[in-house]
């Protein structure tokens, strides 16, 4: 009874839509088709709203209001106040005195040192080769079981600048250590969505250039601080003959890396050619010190009960 | 003894709480029991004289049961402290278990032993490093999974890879080795112009045009492949190279564009193969050119 | 009746005077920087700024230790990574001298004021006594790496020290040869494994000799010289992460952080923990409880300053400091009577406007009782903060406008 006068109502209303509260019809058959009948009607309001909307903006011409912007995600989000401001003197200063400060000053070059947990599988190790590939002056090593404790005092010891620990679980690589030596930072990213370059359609063949490095959305103070992680992985002077582009692309707090082959058509086209390995990283820590998971000083940890609390607030 | 048996009898063949049975095995979760299979004189239950070692906290202990005390269930196991040396222990148990049976004995000094090993292997790794695993829980897992693929949509990579290099390209960090961007070289052709026209003019006369026609060419290649248009620029300057090359590394003020270009391309130039052909202005007359002249 | 009006109107009026004067307030809170900035920060107007300029320093004069240059507060003295002293005037807002204390190796990790002369220690463990820029004869050694030394507010005399490796140590200043109380490390664990000592940091509990220590083992102990035993009376073990550094509430709470982030509230007569804070992201450096408000302020390695409510852990305010930050001092400045006793005036008021034909005593005898009654906790949403002088400001007006 309850349910015929709903029905009876939203007749004798303007709209003429079935009543609201499908959900209460019990029958599935039926709650399905009234559901499906609302969807439609929807649409079709829809439908004739914009194509009013459309011809009115044509009649108006030029004094047609200015198109809304639609809402995204990335224009939603909340408002972070470290957003760097490019002409900061604080942060300019701190970051010149950073610990990645040597590679950007030119002291030191960058040496990687490659590495994985323990035991790793066929795919970890096929990874680590091609990261081999995409970064130069890089090496790979066995794990054999080490304390990543000992091995760092050696790496610094045969003046390697940066340590990279690719985690392995149930056959997959799935987490990346990325530690700056002698003291600089620690960061712990998640690793997923890893192809390689076998895997990509139609691939290229990568050269030994020196590539370039291209940051994107590395806004805040904390992506400030992983970028210029990131970048200092690579060499200083790119070697623009070779057309590399290594990406990192932070939308949303991951980070996406790609590596192409690029080539100018002309001023306004360029076509990209993907070579080696994809990846995409999130970052869960990022440590002051070199890695020390016991008694190290954590610059930013991911806290998912305080920090996952809003889908607009990103922290990179 | 009568009532070692009885209970045996009974625990054996109907029902033990603390037996666990297998397909090839009986196991006994006493904890008092002294092998943890569950045999006739391994069962602390149907032996009125027993002994086990126990450890707690690191420090073991000699729990024995005797007949006298049967009665008494709380005051059943007499607990004796063993020592932390190893063969002092020993010689305890052999102290406390004198005219027990063999067996009891043995298995309790193995059992030590055992407990011993366990303790020193636990040090070791407290002192070593250990790997802590970290539980993902499939919801977050899969919900990182989803937001992941929605910003791979966002990002639009390919867009903002190009966007990234194509303002790279307007800056000039490519130095001059790209030389499509006709308002660039407008640009750079308009600071010539400003900074010393009759230097340039003279120069450039030479030099302008072949640059002229190098772009021309370029354009017109536009669409194929780099290697062409590498190897017409090859075709075109191989013979103003030599003559040229000096004048232009004179030209430092605003010729820093040409030379610029040149040096690379002089860089490839030598390394490839070239041929030496004579080129002809005249048989290329076009706008460019003209526009040349105007200034 | 009017004189109800005209009590209301005092009362704004004296509002606007506040807040007047506020706008020259000082800094409520100073926080010393990794890149060598002082920062003050002004709860009130919810502003911070640098008090000496960005470019005047650099990563070696990262500051390692504050303290207070005088009981009431109006001087700060920074020690830094090079082992030199700044002291700073609230007055003048500008620093006004500075001292080289050169002497063992390291930053200085410990910084009080005594008596018109400055006590240093150093990570080296050398502590040395400075009086009018010149060297005292009183030297202490207190061993290697230290991490931390502080000074008895109520006696001055006494320094405790504490670091890597290095156990607790009280030492007077009086006598320089030996420690006047060492601490005993605890008992091997059950593996027979000695127990590893880091002390980060140490606090003197007030009214008594003990003292609390947080360490880099997760541990949180309380030692007492007068029991008689050199082992911890109470040691706790909290989370999983170094604590890094605390502070104490009262001489039962006391307010710890880690390594990790995690800062929370524990109990010291039982060892247990109260109540966690939240909001944080990265290692808390240092924490400052207020001397008599329920507030607790916390900086760290994220940039970020943090004041949150003792009792009810809920985040206050929170500022964005641009630099990693390092030490943290909470002035007394901010006080609760003032705004309470106002609140407290308006009910009254508002009580006696029921009654009519009120004189004009009753009236000013309810004012005087709520003049002499203890703050209340409506603290929370009034963030302003006025002096016994302009409470007495208040009255006179009343009066004089009564008298006419």
């Amino acid at each position: 009874m309850a349910k015929m006068e709903k029905y009876v109502k939203s007749e004798e209303g303007e709209n003429s839509l079935p009543a609201p509260n499908i959900s209460s019809i019990k029958n599935k058959q039926r709650r399905g088709e009234a559901y499906r009948d609302m969807k439609r009607t929807l649409n079709k309001e829809k439908k004739k709203a914009k194509k009013r909307q459309r011809q009115e903006r044509e009649a108006l011409g030029d004094k047609a209001p200015p198109k809304k912007i639609p809402k995204t995600i990335e224009n939603q989000r909340v408002y972070d106040e470290t957003m760097v401001n490019p002409e900061d003197e604080e942060v300019a200063q701190d970051e010149a005195t950073d610990e990645t400060a040597t590679y950007f000053n030119r002291e030191t070059t960058p040496k990687i040192l490659i590495t994985t947990s323990d035991r790793p599988k066929g795919r970890t190790n096929a990874f680590c080769k091609q990261l081999k590939k995409v970064i130069p002056n890089s090496d790979v090593f066995y794990r054999r079981g080490l304390d990543l404790k000992k091995v760092i005092p050696q790496a610094i010891e045969k003046e390697y600048t940066d340590l990279v620990v690719i985690n392995e679980d149930r056959k997959v690589p799935n987490g990346l250590i990325l530690s700056h030596l002698p003291n600089g930072p620690t960061a712990h990213f998640k690793l997923s969505n890893v192809k390689m370059d076998k895997e990509i359609k139609n691939h290229g063949e990568s050269t030994s250039h020196f590539p370039e490095v291209v940051l994107n959305n590395f806004n805040t103070r904390l992506g400030h601080s992983i970028g210029r992680l990131l970048a200092s992985l690579f060499p200083h002077d790119p070697q623009f003959t070779g057309r590399r582009v290594a990406t990192f692309h932070n939308q949303r707090d991951y980070i996406f890396f790609r590596h192409h082959r690029y080539q100018f058509r002309n001023a306004k086209k360029v076509g990209l050619h993907e070579l080696g390995p994809r990846f995409t990283l999130k970052l869960r820590s990022l440590q002051k010190g070199t890695f020390d998971s016991k008694f190290g000083e954590y610059e930013w940890v991911h806290k998912r009960h305080e920090m996952e609390t809003s889908r607009r607030k990103f922290f990179l | 003894m009568q009532q070692d048996d009885v209970i045996w009898s009974i625990i054996n063949d109907s029902f033990c709480s603390f037996k666990v049975r297998t397909k090839t095995q009986k196991f006994c979760r006493n904890e008092f029991n002294l092998t943890g299979l569950c045999n006739r004189t391994a069962c602390p239950l149907a032996n009125s004289q027993y002994a086990t070692v126990r450890e707690e906290k690191g420090v073991a202990y000699l729990y024995m049961k005797t007949i006298e005390r049967a009665a008494f269930p709380d005051r059943l196991w007499e607990k004796v402290k063993l020592s932390k040396n190893f063969e002092k222990a020993l010689q305890q148990i052999d102290e406390h278990l004198i005219y027990w049976p063999k067996y009891l004995r043995h298995k309790c000094k193995q059992r030590y032993t055992k407990i011993t090993q366990y303790l020193i292997r636990i040090r070791k790794l407290t002192l070593k490093r250990t790997k802590k695993l970290v539980p993902l829980q499939r919801k977050i897992e899969r919900r990182e999974r989803r937001r992941e693929e929605k910003a791979l949509v966002a990002a639009q990579l390919d867009n903002a890879i190009e966007k990234q290099l194509l303002d790279r390209l307007k800056q000039g960090t490519y130095g001059d080795i790209y030389n499509f961007p006709q308002h660039a070289f407008d640009k750079a052709v308009e600071e010539e112009e400003v900074s010393s026209d009759e230097e340039e003019t003279e120069k450039e006369g030479e030099e302008g045009g072949d640059k002229h026609v190098d772009e021309e060419q370029e354009e017109e290649s536009e669409d194929e492949e780099e290697v062409e248009y590498v190897a017409e620029e090859e075709f075109e300057e191989s013979d103003v190279s030599d003559i040229e090359d000096g004048d232009r590394l004179g030209d430092s003020s605003s010729d820093e564009s040409s030379s610029d270009e040149e040096d690379p391309k002089d860089a490839t130039r030598r390394k490839r193969p070239h041929i030496e052909i004579e080129y002809e202005r005249e048989t290329e007359p076009s706008t460019s050119k003209q526009k040349l002249r105007t200034f | 009746m009017n004189f109800e009006n005209v009590l209301r109107s005092a009362i704004k009026i004296n509002d606007v005077i506040k807040k007047g004067k506020m706008a020259a307030r000082m800094n409520n809170v100073f926080v010393g920087a990794e890149t060598g900035i002082l920062k003050g920060v002004n709860i009130e107007k919810q502003s911070w700024a640098n008090l000496n300029g960005a470019k005047m320093v650099d990563k070696s004069q990262e500051i390692s230790a504050m303290c207070w240059g005088n009981s009431q507060q109006t001087e700060v003295c920074i020690a830094n990574k090079s082992q030199v002293v700044k002291v700073y005037d609230t007055e003048a807002a500008d620093f006004v001298e500075e001292f080289d204390f050169k002497g063992g190796t390291g930053s200085i990790k410990g910084l009080a004021k005594y008596d018109n002369a400055y006590i240093t220690c150093t990570e080296s463990g050398l502590i040395k006594v400075w009086k009018d820029n010149e060297e005292c004869q009183v030297e202490i050694q207190a061993g290697d790496n230290i991490n931390r030394m502080r000074n008895n507010p109520q006696c001055p005399h006494l320094l405790a020290t504490g670091g890597k490796e290095n156990d607790l140590k009280i030492w007077d200043i009086n006598r320089p040869e030996k420690p006047t109380f060492a601490a005993k490390n605890v008992r091997c664990d059950w593996l027979d494994l000695r127990v590893p000592i880091w002390v980060l940091d140490l606090r003197f509990i007030p009214d008594s000799e003990k003292v609390a220590i947080c360490s880099g083992h997760k541990h949180v102990r309380v030692y007492d010289p007068k029991c008689g035993q050199r082992r911890p009376v109470l040691s706790m073990e909290f989370d999983e992460h170094p604590i890094t550094a605390m502070d104490l509430v009262n001489d039962m709470q006391t307010v710890i952080g880690n390594s990790k982030g995690t800062m929370a509230l524990v109990d010291l007569r039982k060892g247990r923990l109260v109540h966690k804070y939240k909001g944080f992201a990265g290692s808390i450096r240092s924490i400052a409880c207020h001397p008599t408000m329920p507030w607790v302020t916390s900086c760290g390695l994220d940039r970020f300053l943090r004041i949150h409510e003792t009792k009810s852990n809920k985040l206050l305010y929170k500022f964005y400091m641009k630099s990693r930050l390092n030490c943290v001092l909470f002035s007394k400045r901010i006080t609760a009577e003032t705004p309470a006793e106002i609140d407290e005036i308006d009910i009254t008021v508002e009580k006696d406007s029921g009654r009519s034909g009120d004189s004009d005593e009753d009236v000013w005898d309810t004012l005087d009782t709520v003049g002499g009654s203890k703050p209340s906790k409506r603290k929370q949403n009034n963030t302003e903060d006025i002096d016994e002088t302009k409470k007495n400001t208040n009255e006179k007006k009343l009066k004089q406008n009564l008298s006419v």
